[in-house]
Parts: C-alpha cells; structure tokens; sequence
C-alpha cells in the first residue's frame, strides 16, 4: 500500500531513506567537544523531563536520546494540556519539565509568558531558517493534515481533492474528525481562504456532514467501518497505523495545511544543561531521523530533502504554513471555528 | 437529640475535627468556584496579580442564546430521560439480588458494578463498537437476521442512544445505593401488610415504597446530579449526535481546544449545579420531614426473608442478564478482544493476530506502576477520610440538636453540586496559590476526591432514620459513653450504610478521571489518567490492556468486600 496517493508527491519507502541518509550526513553535528562537554555536565544532573502533547511524540525519546547520550534518565509526559499545565506550574513556582516539546500555536502562550529560555543552536548545526521565537524555539517535525480513509470501503479517486469537497453530499454521515485537530485545520484554513469562509465552512461542517466529531482514535473508527473518512487526520499518524497492518490509506487536499513543532527549554528547567542537549538533539539531524524511524513524524522544513518537502517548497501547490508571524491569527480562529464545530457558538 | 452541652469532652473534639475538616474540604472548593466565577480577565487566576473584579462572565451566561436554546433543553431531556431509565434499571436490579431469591446473587451483584469499575470514555468507545449505526457488532448481527440493508436499527449516536448509555452507566450507583436500603429493612411491615389481606402491589405502595423513601430520595438526588455534571459520555457519543448539555461547556471553557482555560466562565457555569443543589436539598428534607415514620429497624429482632420468585424466576434471570450483557459482558469482551487482538475484527482475525505485546509494553512502562500505586492509595485514603467524616456529620445532622447542623447538612449537600472538574480545578488553584508543596503530589488528589461528603451523609442520614434512637438511650443509660455507644451500638448498626459508600467511594476514587486530568502532573498520575492518554495517543490495545488490568483487580475487591461485610454483619 502506497502511503500517499498520486494527488500529492509520494513520501514512502524511498523518502524515509533519504530522510535516514540525511540524517547519516549530519551524524557529526553532535558529534563535537562542545556537545561532549555538555553531555558530561548533563551526566551530572543525571535526569531530564520531556512533556510533549502525545505519548507517541515522547515515548520513543528515553531509547532513541539513550543510544547516544548515557547516563541520563528520560522522563516524560504526553497530553494534549500542556501548555495549561506549564503555564499553571510556573505560576506556582514549581519548576519541573525541562524540555518543552508543541506546536508553534502551543509554544506562543509560553512565549508571550517569558517562560522560555534561549539556546545557542548553533552548538547542534541547527540551521537559522529552523529557529524561532528568536531562538527559543528549534524545529523538530511537521504534520500535515489530511484525509484518512478505509481502503477497503472506499478508493483514493472517491476523496475529496480539497478541503471544500468534504460537504459533498456523498460524505454525509460517512466522516469522523477529532475535535482537537479539525479546529487547528480550519484555522489554518481561514489564513488562506479568509475568517468568514472558513467560519462558514465549519458552520456547514456541522449543518450538512453528520460528522462523527471525536476525541476517540478515528483509526479504530475507519477500520471497524463505523466510518470511511476521517477528515483532517495526522500524516504521521495514519502512516504509523498503516504500517501496523490497518486498511487505512490518505490524500493531501488542497490547499496543503502544514504544521509546525519544535523543541524549546523552559528558563527554570531544573536540569539546564541535559535540557539543552535533550532539546538540540531533538532539533538535530540525528533527532529528527530517530523522530522519522520511531513515529513516521517527518521534517518538511525549508532544509529537508526528503521529496514530499521538497515538493512543498517548490511552489507548485498552494501551502499553507504555520509561522510565527501568522499564530495569533490561526489561533483566534481555530477557537471560534472550535466553539461552532462543538455546539457553542453558532 | 443531643445537645451539645450533654455530650462528653470526647465527643466534642471529635465532632469539632469532623466539623472544621468537612468545611474546610468542601468550602475551599466552593469558594475558588464562587471567587473565580467574579474574577477577571478570562485567563487570570483569581489571585494573579492583575486580576480585578468583574460580572463579565455571569453576563456572558446568561446573554448566551446558545444556552437558552440549545444547552438547557438538551441538559433537562438528558438528565430526565437518564434518571427515569437508570433509577428503573438500578431499583428493578437492587430488588431481585436482595429482597429475592433470585440464584446466584453474589455475582449478579458483583456483574452488575461492572459499569462503575472502568472508566467510562473506554465504556462509550465499547458501545459504539457495538450500537455505532453503520458497523456496530450489535446492529451487524441484527440485520443479518433480519435481513435488512443500511444502518441501525440502533443508533447511538442520538439522544436516545445517549441516555441509554447513561443509564446502563448510571444503575449501578443506583443498584449499590438502594441495596444498603433494601438490606437492611425488616420484612415484618412487609409481611404484617400482606397478613391483613393487601396484596402485593398494595403492600408496595402503602408499605414498601413509605418505607424506603429516605433512602430511595438520596439516590433519586445523587443521580440527578451526577447526571447533570457528567460529561464523558456526552462528549464522545453525545457531541457527534449535536446533543450539547451544560457539562460539555463548563468542560469546554476549561478546555476550549485553543486557548488557555477561562476560569471564571467555568465557575459561573457551575452556579447552577449549585442552585440545582440547594432546590433539592429542599425539597427532600421537606419530604422527609415526618423521619419517624420510616423507622425499620428497632432494638427488636427480625430475620431476613426473600420473596421467592417461582414462575417468574426465569424472567427475573432474563431481565439481570440483558443489563448485565450490555453493560458488562460485551463491553468486556471488546476491551479484552482489543487487548489481545489490537485492531483486528473478531470475523477477521486469526491467531497470528493474538498477542500479548499490549500487556508486555504495559507492564514495562515505569507510569503504569507509578498510577497502579497512586489509584489505590487515592482512591482508599480518600473513601476512608470521606466515610468516616460523612457518617458523624450524618448522625449530627440527624441525632444531634447542635446549632449548626442544618448548616452542615447544606454544605454537605453543595458537594454534589460541585462538578469534579470544578473541584480539581478550586484544588488547585489554592494549592498554586500556596507554596506548601502539594501542588504536583499524591496528597493533593486525596483531598480533591475527599469532598464528596453527600453520598455518605446521606447513606448514613437515611440509615440514622432507620435506627430508633431507644438503642442510643439504652446504651448510655447502661453506663456507655458516646465514643462506646458509636463504636458498638451505632457503626455494627450502620456497617451496611457505611460500607455501601465506603465500596462506592473506593470505585469511583478507582475510576475517577476528570479530577486528576486536572491535577496530575509528573508524579501523581493514576491509571484512568495514563489509560486516557493511551487511548488518546492512538494506543487501543495498551489502553485496552489497562482497562482489562483495572477491572481483573477490582473486581476481587467487590467480591471480598462484600463477603466480609455479610460475616460481619451476621455475626453482629
């Protein structure tokens, strides 16, 4: 089963090994006396906290950050609430989590909070154009949003080709979201298409769809047959349950909806020194193969050179892309597209 | 009735401890509810510095449109439509396995819990398994023998799917209520009204129903507001069905999915449940006014007696095993099926499939240790504390001519009508609030699930009505003091009524879920919060495992609880 239909670039067997061969390029980027003496200090402190928003994004990390860096306990949490949960610690005055692992709309409340800390990333070959928040935050991964769909009950020709297509009448009360990611899609939406039409799209969402909007894994739905279509899924996600034997397969509608997440370490992060190596290796080349290999989470960034990333850039497609510069924007939306999708607001 | 003055030295610090730790419990988290619900802007913390005073969230509640036209009616057809099926289910279930001879009552009784043991996202994600419309197993197997084409006929994506799953839900708190209740009464009435000719629907309405009332009036209650604050099962089967009640907001302003939380929106929310609390309240101490009418046990002996089924043993079985089929026996069937077979269908899987891969990850997973440890030290540290407070404020409120006991039968009550997410969330706000150092630890998730004094109280209030007080006075004209006269007249007395809260607050302290969603961090996480983020992340068949691992150890305790209370009680 090819991941990808023809509608969008393919990234299958043949991108994840020029992902890992990238990753074989850059294998001296943490391989320097600067990144030995941090590791030694890190050695010291003996432990390191990660909290990302899934366990699937964080538990593959003790292993993974193990192989090349002993003596350093992993320790993690993976939940949606975060950002709550950190913001609210550092209120308290409690200081826990040293690495802090979300998307650009999940790290901009802790920035505008100052809670963040800058790093040198230069010290890992981090590339500027994957840094932001003026260097509070480097780049780790991508999602892209698509549409899932069970590929015994449906063919990649019977999904929608863009966003819009998915109030076809043909749909109706065949498609399941999660209330958590189809927000974050329309908000995404609405910086290419514009507040009111997005808006609108989602009030349609819920008038014409019967969508089966969930925070249940819409995998389990797809494949039981309880639905054919999960609209607004994780790449990643549905590549990792593909793999494992799922009848799931995917397209990329347009306009092409990319997010953003990195790694960034909190200012009080009580171990300093392994949250920073934990943090560059999770920015580093090396971090981010493990990242492909462990949970098929991809870098799309403008440095990769896996096919589908380069296809993104190249200009052929409409894309929309998470930036710091646009967060505040999406974020709004995504909360009143959210407030109409659950019932809240009209 | 005793008057503070005639009790002992002892008695005194006793009830002033009960007094102080049950206000303190409950009036912290009403006052963060109360406080916040004032306090502004939306994303302050009530004691943040910048935080003001303000009416912009009551006003936001009630200008809402969406409120009046949409939340209200579906909060007032759901909470209806799932007491009248859940209190039906529970009082039917409660009767056949204690005041019938109705075989094999220990394990229909145990069955019948199975519900209040799991968690309920895994129970709704069980039930669309097996009523979804399109590919439930339940809808599959009836078109396939009847030969229809489409989807349904179940749907539980609907009101009525929604309610029906509540209620399956809900019964057993009802069941395990009303059976202290029915336990305990002496079937002399019962027999004395059918001796004089009434027949037996006669000797149910005039005698029966009379009798029970108390202790039908705090499930009749309790359910009630239970149902009104749930919103787990609203918000995986209700959302998809456009069914929204007043839950799913105050959960949604807490967990807007884009912002931060809005506090104060959530607390003014939950004024209501309040409001709701006190209109109850009311009500059923006006109905219960006249309490020694429903004096059932005395210092005189009674033995027990079932009522033999006979003919209608079969449909009696019947009746048991449908509920306990859809609620427990399939749910568990599909936890376990996906523990083994992950995400392979029954029809299509084959033994390659079977694995035990989800128990092996697990049990190597150091969170899954850490929540088995942090579950059971809550959930039994926290139903002790509570059951013990509970019943001396019940035998204050209902022995005791203190000043204050109507105070504390109100603060008591206001519990329920505190939402769980609510109360986590006044939790914490102090203990951010105050550098004492149980923000992040077991210790402050044992005192957010000890507030839930109302189930206690009640059962023990209702079981104080039960008890004349001629055995108190015997005991202390006898030479007794209040102390002895508690610990050997009153609590072998009351050891069914206590029991039955202590089983219900050790289930639900096994199961609870929203509270630690809202406190847990790094080293206080418990199973329901780590089988939340399995299943969240993706992970059905661990999330599974888990579940299967939680029901597999409680259900031992249900079993050797039980058993132990009736040699007890017995042997008193």
């Amino acid at each position: 089963m090819a991941p990808w239909p023809c509608r969008a670039p393919v990234i299958g067997a043949a991108a994840l090994a020029m992902a890992l061969a990238a990753c074989a390029a850059g294998a001296q980027s943490l391989d320097q006396d600067k990144v030995k003496a941090l590791h030694a200090a890190a050695k010291k402190e003996g432990q390191v906290i990660i909290w990302g928003t899934q366990r699937r994004e964080v538990e593959w990390i003790p292993a993974a950050f193990g192989k090349l860096f002993s003596g350093i306990d992993v320790q993690f949490l993976g939940d949606n609430d975060i950002a709550v949960k950190a913001i609210a610690e550092a209120r308290a005055g409690r200081h826990q989590v040293d690495v802090y692992q979300n998307s650009l709309t999940g790290t901009l409340p802790l920035v505008q909070r100052d809670l963040l800390a800058n790093i040198d990333w230069s010290l890992f070959g981090i590339d500027s154009r994957n840094i932001a928040f003026d260097g509070k935050m480097a780049y780790t991964s991508n999602i892209v949003y698509t549409v899932a769909y069970n590929n015994k009950l449906a063919k990649d020709a019977d999904a929608p080709k863009d966003w819009i297509g998915i109030l076809d009448e043909r749909y109706k009360g065949k498609g399941a979201s999660s209330t958590f990611l189809l927000p974050r899609l329309i908000g995404a939406l609405g910086l290419a298409w514009g507040d009111d039409k997005a808006l609108q799209f989602a009030r349609d969402i819920v008038a014409k769809t019967n969508l089966l909007l969930t925070r249940a894994p819409r995998e389990s739905l797809l494949q039981s047959g309880e639905r054919v279509y999960a609209f607004g899924e994780i790449d990643s996600l549905i590549r990792a349950v593909a793999a494992e034997g799922l009848p799931v397969s995917q397209v990329v509608p347009q306009p092409v909806v990319v997010g953003q997440f990195g790694a960034t370490i909190m200012k009080n992060a009580p171990h300093p020194n392994a949250a920073r190596l934990l943090a560059g290796f999770l920015a580093s080349p090396e971090g981010k193969a493990a990242r492909l290999e462990a949970t098929s989470q991809a870098d799309y960034g403008p440095t990769s050179d896996n096919e589908f990333a380069k296809a993104l850039h190249s200009g052929a497609m409409q894309v929309v892309w998470d930036r710091p510069d646009n967060m505040a924007a999406r974020e709004a939306l995504f909360g009143r597209a959210a407030a109409i999708l659950t019932g809240q607001s009209r | 009735m005793h008057k503070l003055d005639n009790l002992d030295l002892t008695a005194k610090l006793v009830l002033a401890v009960v007094t102080g730790a049950a206000i303190y419990l409950i009036a912290v988290p009403l006052a963060m509810l109360l406080f916040a619900a004032f306090r502004g802007p939306a994303d302050y913390l009530p004691f943040e510095p910048g935080a003001r005073w303000t009416l912009e969230h009551v006003q936001a509640l009630f200008t809402d449109p969406v409120i009046y036209t949409r939340i209200l009616p579906d909060t007032f057809i759901f909470v209806a439509g799932t007491v009248v099926v859940a209190f039906a289910i529970g009082f039917g279930l409660a009767w056949l396995v204690e005041r019938t001879d109705l075989p094999a009552r220990e394990i229909w009784f145990a069955l019948i819990l199975f519900p209040l043991l799991v968690p309920a996202p895994v129970l709704a994600i069980a039930w669309i398994f097996l009523m979804g419309p399109n590919a439930g197993w339940l809808n599959l197997a009836i078109r396939a023998a009847l030969g229809l084409d489409g989807s349904g006929p179940i749907n539980i994506f609907s009101m009525g799917g929604l309610i029906l799953c509540q209620a399956l839900a809900s019964a057993p708190f009802i069941f395990l209520l009303l059976s202290a209740t029915l336990r305990t009464m002496d079937p002399a009435l019962e027999e004395a009204s059918g001796a004089s000719g009434a027949s037996p629907l006669t000797t149910f309405g005039r005698v029966t129903l009379p009798v029970l009332l108390p202790g039908l009036l705090a499930p009749l209650i309790l359910i009630t507001l239970i149902t009104a604050e749930q919103f787990e099962l609203p918000l995986i089967i209700g959302l998809p069905a456009k069914i929204n009640v007043f839950s799913y907001r105050i959960y949604f302003e807490l967990n807007p999915l884009s912002s931060l939380p809005n506090y104060g929106a959530a607390a003014a929310l939950s004024l209501p449940f309040v409001v709701l609390g006190v209109l109850l309240l009311m009500l059923y101490n006006r109905l219960i006014r006249r309490a020694d009418s429903f004096v059932t046990m005395t210092g005189k002996g009674y033995r027990q007696r079932r009522l033999p089924l006979g003919a209608w043993r079969i449909p009696a079985l019947a009746l048991a095993a449908l509920y306990v089929t859809l609620a427990a026996v399939l749910p568990a069937a599909v936890l376990l099926w996906t523990s083994f077979f992950g995400y392979a269908l029954p029809l299509s899987a084959t033994s390659a499939d079977f694995s035990l891969e989800a128990y092996r990850q697990l049990f190597a997973n150091r969170a899954f240790w850490l929540g088995l440890r942090n579950t059971f030290l809550v959930a039994l540290a926290s139903a002790l504390i509570v059951t013990a407070i509970g019943g001396l404020l019940g035998w204050i409120i209902s022995r005791s001519q203190i000043r204050f006991r109507h105070v504390l039968d109100f603060v008591s009550v206001l519990s329920i009508g505190i939402p769980a997410v609510i109360a986590g969330l006044g939790v914490m706000l102090l203990y951010l609030s105050l550098p004492i150092g149980l923000y992040g630890s077991v210790a402050i998730l044992i005192i957010a699930y000890s507030y839930r004094f109302a189930t206690t109280t009640r059962l023990a209030r209702a079981g104080f009505l039960q008890i004349h007080k001629e055995l108190e006075e015997a005991s202390a004209t006898s030479g007794a003091r209040w102390l002895a006269t508690l610990r050997r007249v009153l609590i072998p007395l009351m050891l069914p009524a206590l029991s039955a809260g202590f089983i219900l607050l050790f289930i639900v302290g096994v199961r609870e879920f929203t509270i630690p969603l809202v406190l847990y961090s790094q080293d206080n996480v418990v199973l329901s919060v780590l089988l939340w983020q399995l299943f969240q992340s993706g992970q059905p068949a661990p999330s599974a495992a888990l579940a299967s691992i939680i029901v597999a150890v409680v259900l031992p305790v249900i079993f050797v609880a039980r058993r132990t209370l009736a040699r007890r009680t017995l042997a008193e």
